[in-house]
């Protein structure tokens, strides 16, 4: 089974070692202390064994309205998704305030699939429990440790 | 030991509501198996246009409520001859089964296994469907709830009134069947039509058994917990019956159709293709040309619920015209590939395909 770790952002990359990750649903979460002046946000995005759990995504959902502005509670549904075989709902692995959603991947979700780590980020959020929830995100190392064998690394088909 | 509830004449919103609560309230120590009918209504699929799906009209003049199922797929009629199957479970009961994709095919070996008992041979095809010789019997879908439950529905035709189904919902296959061509006969089945008439509680009495011999469990009569109880009355009077759910993305687009048409040795091809935003939902073959059945069904079934990506598509489409190469003998398979590509490109919006094709607005 190959895995790839890797700092320097690639299309095809596995795991981003600069990332942190959620155990039960594989989301990843980019902590962005500098982003804006005196304002620190997360960056949330499906990681690659998410969608090689999910299959290729369709749509995504955030209701009719985007929830900006919304605080949600680690676990709460921001939105919801169409993938190849199934709808899911999207949890937040991060509690906080709902900045914004990637209105690139509204408008495109085949960019989830293409570029996972960078371009395919699914929303934004202020974290208010930072400290206290980043011990529950694994590192990529851990993550590769956690996930089943057949997705810690592409599959061969 | 599994639970097995019954149910029958469900609302559509009391239905669904309970499925709802099923999922939400799973353990990896409580599974459960629903079978119920519902009183004639029409569901769509979680992210689906109800204007794109169903002749509103039609259904407001007859009474027929609409709703919206938690889980993916197609619009589709229940009634009292339409078996609901909701499958409620913790994905760690499949330890084997890493990518949630595969749950789904997973989930439907109850219903194959009982199908199969009964002498009927039904497959798993395409997307989402459990097919007999290429024929629609079942149509599956698969929803993940936000607490980690997962959802299998699948709704078995037991019988099916065709005139009703096609007065009601907009088919893909309608304007093809009124040019007398392949019709929605032709791609669909019954249990009827494959076993001999049966009730639906003899039929659920086989799905029992199929689920118990494919996954080695007992499944014993219960109840909902009240946990269960009051979360559904809850979500079906905040949910099921809400027009925020119900008639959600109405404000969309609307699905687009476009069409192609090539002539070779073998015979005309006519190829029909009805696109959603990022969705090919159908793709439909007719004309002279002479192939079997199942060459053309496991195509238009490929295609069903694609997602909308040119590498993708065209290796689908290679993908099935292999698996039946013998059958496709006289088309060149470049043509083929041609001719469907071209009639998902001439959907209005999409970049046009250099192949005699056109586009319209559903």
């Amino acid at each position: 089974m190959v895995s790839e770790i890797s700092t320097v952002a690639n299309n095809n990359m596995w795991l981003d070692s600069d990332l942190l990750y959620d155990p039960e649903t594989y989301l990843w979460v980019r902590y962005l202390p500098d982003s804006l002046p005196g304002v620190v946000l997360c960056q949330i995005g499906a990681s690659r064994p998410a969608l090689e759990s999910l299959g290729d995504v369709s749509l995504f959902h955030f209701g009719e309205s985007l929830p900006n502005g919304t605080i949600f509670s680690r676990g709460d549904i921001v939105g919801s998704l169409e993938a190849a075989k199934m709808t899911t709902e999207v949890v937040t692995p991060v509690s906080g305030k709902f900045l914004t959603a990637n209105l690139s991947v509204l408008e495109d979700p085949l960019l989830v699939s293409k570029d996972p780590y960078l371009y395919g980020w699914l929303f934004m959020m202020v974290p208010h429990e930072w400290n206290a929830e980043k011990g529950r995100l694994l590192s990529a190392d851990a993550l590769l440790e956690h996930l089943p064998d057949d997705l810690r690394g592409p599959s061969e088909h | 030991m599994w639970r097995l509830l019954y149910g029958s004449d469900n609302s559509a919103s009391r239905g669904l509501a309970v499925d709802d609560a099923l999922a939400q309230c799973v353990t990896e120590h409580r599974t459960t198996l629903r079978l119920y009918t519902y009183r004639p209504c029409v569901l769509v699929g979680r992210f689906q246009r109800i204007n794109d799906e169903v002749h509103l009209d039609r259904c407001l003049r007859q009474n027929i409520p609409v709703n919206r199922r938690p889980s993916g797929g197609g619009a589709i009629i229940m009634g009292p001859d339409q078996l609901g199957i909701a499958f409620a479970f913790a994905p760690e009961i499949f330890p084997a089964v890493s990518r949630q994709k595969e749950l789904m095919k997973t989930c439907s070996t109850g219903i194959v296994t009982a199908l199969r008992n009964l002498g009927v041979n039904a497959q798993f095809q395409g997307k989402n469907d459990l097919a007999v010789d290429g024929r629609k019997i079942a149509g599956l879908g698969m929803y993940a709830s936000g607490t980690g439950g997962m959802l299998f529905h699948a709704s078995l035709l037991v019988d099916l009134d065709l005139d009703y189904m096609l007065d009601v919902l907009k088919t893909p296959f309608q304007k093809l069947a009124d040019k007398g061509v392949k019709s929605v006969a032709e791609r669909v089945t019954t249990v009827h039509q494959q076993a001999g008439a049966m009730s639906v509680s003899d039929i659920s009495k086989h799905i029992v058994a199929g689920y118990e011999e494919a996954f080695g469990t007992t499944l014993k009569v219960g109840e909902l917990t009240s946990q269960e109880q009051q979360l559904a009355v809850k979500l079906q009077r905040e949910k099921y019956e809400s027009e925020h759910w119900i008639h959600q993305f109405e404000s969309q687009g609307n699905d687009k159709v476009g069409h192609s048409r090539i002539s070779t040795q073998g015979g005309v091809l006519e190829v029909r293709a009805i696109v959603a935003k990022h969705i090919v939902k159908s793709v439909t073959l007719s004309g002279d040309f002479i192939t079997t059945d199942n060459a053309v069904l496991d195509l238009e079934s490929s295609l069903r619920w694609h997602v909308h990506d040119g590498d993708s598509l065209s290796r689908t489409i290679e993908d099935s015209i292999q698996r039946h190469q013998a059958s496709w003998e006289g088309m060149p398979h470049g043509l083929i590939m041609d001719a469907v590509l071209a009639a998902i490109e001439a959907t209005p919006g999409q970049v046009p395909h250099p192949c005699f094709a056109s586009g319209d607005t559903l």
